[in-house]
């Protein structure tokens, strides 16, 4: 990449399960062709991606996920690492405590091969990494699965996370202190560690369909999670809002002055659900980060 | 795994899928020892990314609020339940999100869905919430003073029929003043019993804050004759529902499909 620059959004599902009639078409369209217009090569999500009551296969998700994947190549035309949410994995109604301990067969199956190996070209696991670099340096987005956690996932994890690179993205559906998904907790204890010793970046995540800043409790307050320093929640991308006023997602690019990360949360549909917004940057929600994680002040975009 | 496990993208973008962690080729990067564990489990898989221009997708725009909502039949009974049945619910008409006093989607997002049959108007509810705040338990109780929906149907006489529950199921009913805010107005009289029956369903923990509560839903059977209103096709019904989220410091937001002065309408198809 020439480079670091991409886009992320977390959370996309209808409000009620099986229904396919109203997954969030219009929303995701506009969340894709808006990190089109803004120059995305690269995206990430945070996941879920459809709701369905049961956990088998081809069924209403593998459905939705077609929709998803329409959405995507019609709009936008970088490349997506998607991120496995509790809607893609084995709790009846998507419960958050669902944990799958193999993805051979039913939803989980489906989401590996329905969005998973077309977005990254592999189906053969829930949780991967990939690395990108250009003169700017390295970059790994280390995809966690906390609702398909298993001692492998851990070790892989572990040595993932020992790899040097300049920048480390850890990408997982639920916020830090959703401890339900069994993966959370010990993800979050070696995320805590890198941040510690200046190897981590960001953690992405999602889950609660809002937006919510690192390192506190704004721009919404408390009652929707309170973020660790080093953690983002970007969870408004369709699925129906507990909070703000519009559906969107985030810009994060690499600064070539300072080599800071800058993320820009910007405005795609309106909180009716059809009303565009016309990609208008949320001047409330934008921040910078140092390759170690730490705040930078200076939140001037490239 | 080696090195050579990386893989360049063919029109020059680096971006790479690795099988094995990637080798840096630029000054700037840090390499790391070939001990090192690997980044990925993923099959080497070039990245090609073309640049093109956008497309702009019409989405279309929402009609007003007051616009009449075409009922469809249902195909059968319905027992109301936890369950949110597809085959049932998917042909009824949808409110979708409910909107605020300034015409804004109301957040936490809302809406409703209608049906009708067998002599009962169908309805299902969907909040979002994540602080369900319950606390009334009795019948005819201050349910609006909960996380509660409030369905009200308009009366010739100038009065209409207050229906509220909570996502626990907890139902209060009565007749008002058309100019009521609640079933709590002293002018309010709850002898008026509408006979409905509820499902509910939430996701969450009542009165606890910071645990990740998700959702609720209420689905409803109203029998049309207490409504004073025919089980046939082409029965009007002025109507208006609301639901304003309690969180644990007060009322946060409502959302509203119709209002006392400017009712919405079902009518049955």
């Amino acid at each position: 990449m020439s480079t670091l620059a991409f886009g992320a959004f977390g959370d996309v599902r209808p409000p009620n399960p099986n229904d396919t009639a109203n997954f969030p078409d219009g929303i995701l369209s506009k969340i894709f062709s808006g990190m089109q217009a803004k120059g995305m090569t690269l995206a990430v999500d945070a996941g879920d991606h459809c709701f369905q009551s049961s956990i088998s296969s081809g069924s209403y998700c593998h459905t939705q996920f077609g929709h998803f994947m329409n959405d995507m190549t019609t709009n936008y035309f970088g490349k997506l690492l998607p991120t496995m949410g509790n809607h893609e994995g084995c709790g009846t109604n998507a419960a958050t405590t669902g944990n799958c301990t193999t993805w051979t067969s039913g939803l989980v199956h489906d989401y590996l091969v329905d969005i998973v190996q077309p977005a990254t070209g592999q189906s053969s696991s829930p949780y991967y990494s990939i690395a990108v670099y250009g003169a700017w340096g390295t970059a790994k987005f280390v995809h966690v699965a906390a609702n398909a956690w298993t001692s492998a996932q851990n070790t892989w994890l572990t040595n993932t996370l020992n790899v040097p690179t300049d920048y480390t993205f850890v990408m997982r559906h639920e916020p830090s202190n959703d401890t339900r998904a069994q993966g959370v907790t010990p993800s979050e204890a070696l995320y805590s560690s890198h941040y510690s010793a200046g190897t981590l970046t960001l953690s992405i995540t999602g889950h609660t369909h809002l937006v919510q800043l690192p390192g506190g409790t704004l721009p919404y307050g408390d009652q929707f999670g309170a973020t660790q320093a080093y953690e983002v929640i970007l969870g408004n991308a369709g699925a129906p809002l507990d909070a703000g006023p519009y559906y969107g997602y985030a810009t994060l690019t690499r600064r070539a002055s300072d080599g800071a990360i800058v993320a820009q949360e910007y405005e795609a549909v309106s909180s009716d659900g059809v009303t565009p917004l016309n990609n208008v940057a949320d001047t409330s929600f934008r921040f910078a980060i140092n390759p170690n994680g730490s705040p930078n002040s200076n939140t001037t975009l490239p | 795994m080696s090195w050579a496990g990386c893989v360049r993208a063919a029109n020059g973008v680096a971006i790479v899928l690795c099988l094995a962690a990637c080798k840096a080729n630029s000054s700037a990067q840090r390499a790391a020892p070939p001990s090192q564990p690997i980044v990925s489990s993923v099959a080497p898989t070039v990245l090609a990314i073309v640049a093109k221009p956008a497309e702009t997708v019409s989405v279309a725009g929402r009609e007003p609020s007051v616009r009449p909502l075409l009922v469809p039949q249902a195909a059968r009974a319905l027992t109301p339940s936890s369950h949110f049945d597809i085959n049932f619910w998917g042909n009824a008409v949808n409110t979708h999100t409910l909107l605020d006093a300034a015409g804004k989607g109301a957040v936490p997002v809302s809406e409703a869905r209608f049906l009708w049959g067998q002599g009962q108007l169908y309805v299902a509810f969907y909040a979002g919430d994540l602080d369900l705040e319950v606390r009334e338990k009795s019948h005819d109780g201050p349910v609006w003073k909960d996380d509660s929906v409030t369905l009200s149907f308009f009366t010739e006489a100038g009065k209409k029929r207050l229906i509220s529950v909570s996502p626990t199921g907890v139902l209060a009913d009565g007749t008002c003043p058309g100019d009521a805010k609640n079933l709590g107005d002293t002018r309010c009289d709850l002898h008026w019993e509408s006979h409905a029956r509820v499902g509910v369903d939430y996701d969450g923990t009542l009165n606890k804050l910071g645990d990740f509560d998700e959702e609720w839903n209420i689905q409803f059977a109203i029998p049309l004759r207490a409504l004073d209103a025919a089980p046939e096709p082409g029965t009007r019904l002025r109507f208006a529902l609301d639901r304003c989220d309690m969180a644990f410091d007060g009322q946060r937001a409502c959302g509203a499909w119709g209002t006392s002065l400017t009712p919405a309408e079902l009518v049955l198809q």
